[in-house]
């Protein structure tokens, strides 16, 4: 049961796999061939296949050679850009509650058998989705759906429950922000400062206060209007067929009763709101200096799959690791930072952003650190960027995706990225069709773009 | 006739009423009515082969079938405790910048253009090599590393860069509670000149004193083939991996293997009271151990059984059930066996407000001391078997890798590793209760906490 805020997310899977929380719908026009479904799928191709349910909820089976083991769960489109004003932290403490038991199932029990029979079993929610998943033995995977397929109709909200379960919460946060200084204006102050009036601007674990007031009504309202199978899908990954996939997913959640359309009422930022942010903090519980530098990845950049693949491989090539251009720049060569690196961070309603986060050297200062790196940065797509590096980032995101099909866990969080955005299987499945068909000019363009816009500074640094 | 349809109806209303009731009771008692059904186990089933090798121990591989390889390479050379404190981290954190005819650049740059990853850690008792990648470049992953390990340039700026960066990092730990805790466990755990008793000082005196020379020194006999312990796991043939290792090996002097069998105590002083170190920070953080047991002991197996029980089976363990769930006090909580070549011992850790940790270490004693005295039902025992199965699940080529490894480690014989799991299914109640009497008695507890001084509300809890 955990949060996994954008923050984390990049850093908790590949590089490949938080670049792909791509925007929707493939480009169908210049993609044709591409999404044509095929009775075999060729070797690039992921084996993906999926059917909707008549209560509309969607199954996704994705076939791994994985001797025996999948990785399964349900995901619900419901995460804290749903949160209402004055309880933000409802969807993640909804989370929480799902472990607490249903009518016919206490939480002991229910934790007991997901404990007993999954390798790994937990929760997590993020800005734009709630997560339920569990990697286990092919053999077991009956009793993890019966219990979800349960959760998602007859949870138990008791209040003796919700009371404890608000303590542990709020254990949660203070071990997550006010234990972490540095994590708390990283993420909270930062995506604070960064949405002006979008509901992205809530932190995924909410406010302490808000939390101590949350109670059954906000909860029981909640569960009802988003956890119905027409805002959820469930994932299955490994070895196993669509046929096997879909008997065992229809017998458990074919009866559930199809919910009410939901409506959102999510606010989005304006496309440009003409402002900069410089966030400043010192602190004696800080001893390193890290800078970072945020820009705006406007929605429209990122809206089909080919599109944000491009703007990723734009990413990586500038700042993607230790072989990035900025790394190679300001960590090797001018040796004014311990580290470098970037993160890609995508929303399903509302502008991205990418960031630049290095650890700089106390020789030096933020300012020489930030002019450098802009100085790179302005000069990127016409002068460091050239077709050899374009065309081995590509090589080396077609290499991820094999790696992926190795780990059923990596390619389950892959489809989940997916799957936010309400992407199709086709557009997952042929990522690395679509890769190979990304031009050096287009990639080109697309890195004009990613920097052109720097909105948030962000230095954090021991107390001087 | 009246009368007679008058009792019907009362029956009726009697039976309906009677099963809401019955309903009720079993929600709000927490009677459990879900069926999961019957699941059959099945063992695991890898395909393994023994190497042979030019190097002492032969090499295990595990065949798999996706185009992916992992292997890893233990060197048993004593690690961190057989060189001055911190040296070790220095020369590893500076093997990657530059060996062979490639500087750190060109050295990160083909690393991560042919999707090879390459960790090199060390630990208190050996050196540990982990690579994967895709199976067609894994020759390539040789020789890089064939260079790392015998040409590496070490260049006295580089690593001069790298002791400030440890220093930097060491200095924000100070800020930790979760390391202030650690060193002061140490200190009661290791007493006296144990080679394990490094704290954050020791480390943060030494760092800054190392020569080039010393550095140099520390690299000539961090790598020998007679120390290394190799499994690889992949869809690679035995030839191939035999001539590879051969390569590999072939530059690297075989020195004369002086590694002693350490001898490896397993009891812990007596402490009176929980030691406190103060740090300001809304939340504190309580280290405990216990005692342990040998890692050659036949009891082995039933001692991890024992501590699933205990602190380390995820929800279903009983410090989260009654720590976390039943009081709420914490986020996370458990226990782990931490066995090293010097040392066996159970340690476990949990974080909360300061007002709650004299509560958090009263719930810990009685969760040991009614394990001590209740020992485990059949039940339990039953349900941590198929617990310890399913987290046999082997989805990938590093899965595939760690199991295997860990068997070895655990002086599991090749033929025997197909079969591990014997070693718990065969287990009887006696066999584990046994072992909890040797292990878990709550007098033997050693607590530390860290974080701000809990003394005022200690003395609250205590008169209320």
């Amino acid at each position: 049961m955990k949060i996994i805020n954008n923050l984390l997310l990049c850093f908790a899977l590949s590089a490949f796999v938080s670049s792909t929380l791509a925007a929707s719908g493939a480009d169908t026009k210049n993609n044709n061939k591409i999404v044509e479904d095929k009775a075999v799928p060729s070797p690039d191709q992921i084996k993906i296949d999926e059917e909707t349910l008549s209560n509309g909820l969607r199954i996704i089976v994705v076939h791994l050679n994985t001797n025996g083991a999948v990785t399964a769960g349900v995901g619900y489109h419901v995460g804290s850009v749903d949160d209402p004003r004055d309880v933000v932290g409802i969807s993640h403490f909804l989370e929480h509650m799902m472990f607490k038991g249903t009518k016919n199932i206490n939480g002991d029990k229910l934790k007991e058998i997901m404990d007993k029979f999954n390798k790994v079993s937990n929760a997590f929610t993020d800005h734009d989705i709630t997560c339920y998943h569990y990697s286990c033995n092919k053999a077991f995977l009956d009793v993890g759906l019966k219990i979800e397929a349960d959760r998602m109709q007859n949870l138990l909200l008791k209040k003796s429950d919700i009371a404890k379960e608000k303590e542990v919460i709020i254990e949660e946060r203070k071990m997550r922000m006010e234990s972490d200084p540095r994590m708390r204006y990283k993420y909270e102050s930062a995506i604070k400062s960064m949405f002006l009036y979008s509901n992205y601007s809530y932190p995924v674990i909410g406010y302490l206060d808000q939390i101590k007031n949350c109670d059954k009504k906000a909860l029981q309202k909640h569960y009802d209007k988003f956890y119905r199978p027409n805002n959820a899908f469930v994932l299955i990954v490994g070895d196993i067929t669509k046929e096997e996939a879909v008997i065992k997913v229809k017998k458990y959640f074919g009866s559930i009763k199809t919910g009410e359309k939901i409506t959102r009422e999510i606010v989005v930022d304006p496309k440009e709101t003409g402002l900069t942010y410089a966030i400043d903090h010192q602190s004696k519980q800080i001893s390193t200096h890290d800078l970072d530098l945020v820009f705006q990845v406007d929605r429209s950049l990122i809206n089909n799959m080919k599109k944000y693949m491009t703007i990723e491989i734009a990413a990586n090539i500038l700042a993607g690791g230790s072989s990035s251009i900025l790394y190679e720049n300001i960590v090797d060569k001018k040796e004014l930072s311990y580290n470098l690196d970037s993160q890609l961070d995508i929303r399903s309603y509302d502008n991205g952003k990418f960031s630049v986060s290095t650890v700089y050297r106390e020789n030096t200062n933020d300012i020489i650190v930030e002019k450098e790196i802009k100085n790179i940065v302005e000069q990127y797509a016409n002068k460091y960027l050239t077709k050899e590096l374009v065309e081995k980032e590509k090589k080396k995101t077609l290499n991820q995706i094999e790696l992926m099909k190795d780990n059923p866990d990596s390619m389950f969080m892959y489809c989940i990225s997916n799957l936010v955005l309400h992407r199709t299987k086709d557009e997952i499945k042929d990522v690395s069709n679509i890769i190979k068909s990304i031009t050096f000019e287009e990639v080109q363009k697309a890195a004009e773009k990613l920097v052109s816009r720097n909105i948030m500074r962000i230095h954090s640094h021991p107390e001087s | 006739m009246k009368t007679k349809s008058f009792k019907i109806l009362c029956f009726g209303l009697f039976a309906v009423a009677s099963f809401y009731v019955f309903k009720s009771w079993q929600v709000y008692s927490d009677k459990s009515t879900m069926d999961i059904g019957k699941v059959e186990l099945s063992q695991v089933k890898l395909d393994l082969e023994e190497v042979k090798s030019t190097i002492k121990e032969p090499i295990w591989l595990v065949k798999t079938k996706n185009p992916v390889v992992a292997f890893r390479i233990r060197f048993k050379n004593e690690g961190e405790r057989s060189f001055s404190p911190g040296l070790l981290d220095i020369v590893v954190s500076t093997l990657m910048e530059g060996a062979g005819n490639r500087d750190a650049t060109a050295l990160k740059k083909v690393l991560d253009d042919n999707s090879i990853s390459m960790s090199i850690s060390s630990s208190l008792d050996e050196l540990t090599v982990d690579v994967s990648t895709v199976s067609s470049n894994f020759g390539l992953s040789i020789d890089i590393l064939s260079d790392i390990i015998s040409k590496a340039h070490l260049k006295a700026e580089k690593l001069e860069i790298n002791k400030q960066g440890l220093m930097v990092s060491l200095q924000q730990n100070k800020f930790s509670t979760g390391t202030l805790a650690d060193d002061a466990m140490k200190q009661i755990i290791y007493p006296g000149d144990h080679p394990y008793r490094i704290t954050t000082d020791d480390l943060m005196k030494h760092i800054p004193t190392y020569t080039k020379e010393q550095c140099d020194g520390c690299y000539k006999s961090m790598f020998s083939a007679d120390d290394a312990v190799i499994t690889i796991a992949g869809n690679i043939d035995g030839k191939v991996v035999e001539e590879e290792f051969k390569k590999l090996f072939a530059s690297v002097a075989a020195k004369k293997n002086d590694f002693k069998n350490a001898v490896q105590n397993t009891d812990l002083p007596h402490q009176e009271k929980p030691v406190h170190v103060e740090l300001d920070n809304p939340q504190s953080t309580v280290l405990f151990s216990l005692p342990g047991l040998q890692r050659t002991s036949q009891e082995r197996f039933a001692l991890r059984i024992a501590n699933l029980v205990f602190g380390s089976g995820g929800f279903s363990s009983k410090l989260f059930k009654h720590v976390r769930n039943q009081h709420g006090l914490v986020y996370g909580i458990f226990s782990q066996i931490s066995d090293f070549d010097m040392h066996s011992h159970i340690s476990g850790m949990a974080k909360t407000r300061p007002e709650n940790v004299s509560l958090v270490i009263k719930d810990i004693k009685e969760e040991c001391a009614k394990l001590y005295n209740d020992g485990i039902t059949k039940e339990e025992l039953e349900y941590f078997k198929t617990h310890k199965f399913s987290k046999n699940v082997i989805g990938s080529t590093n899965a595939a890798l760690d199991f295997v490894d860990g068997c070895r480690f655990d002086y599991i014989k090749l033929e025997n590793v197909n079969h591990a799991l014997n070693n718990y299914y065969n287990l009887t109640v006696e066999d584990v209760n046994k072992v909890i009497k040797k292990v878990f008695d709550p007098k033997t507890l050693v607590f530390v906490s860290s974080g701000k001084s809990p003394i005022e509300k200690e003395s609250k809890n205590e008169n209320n």
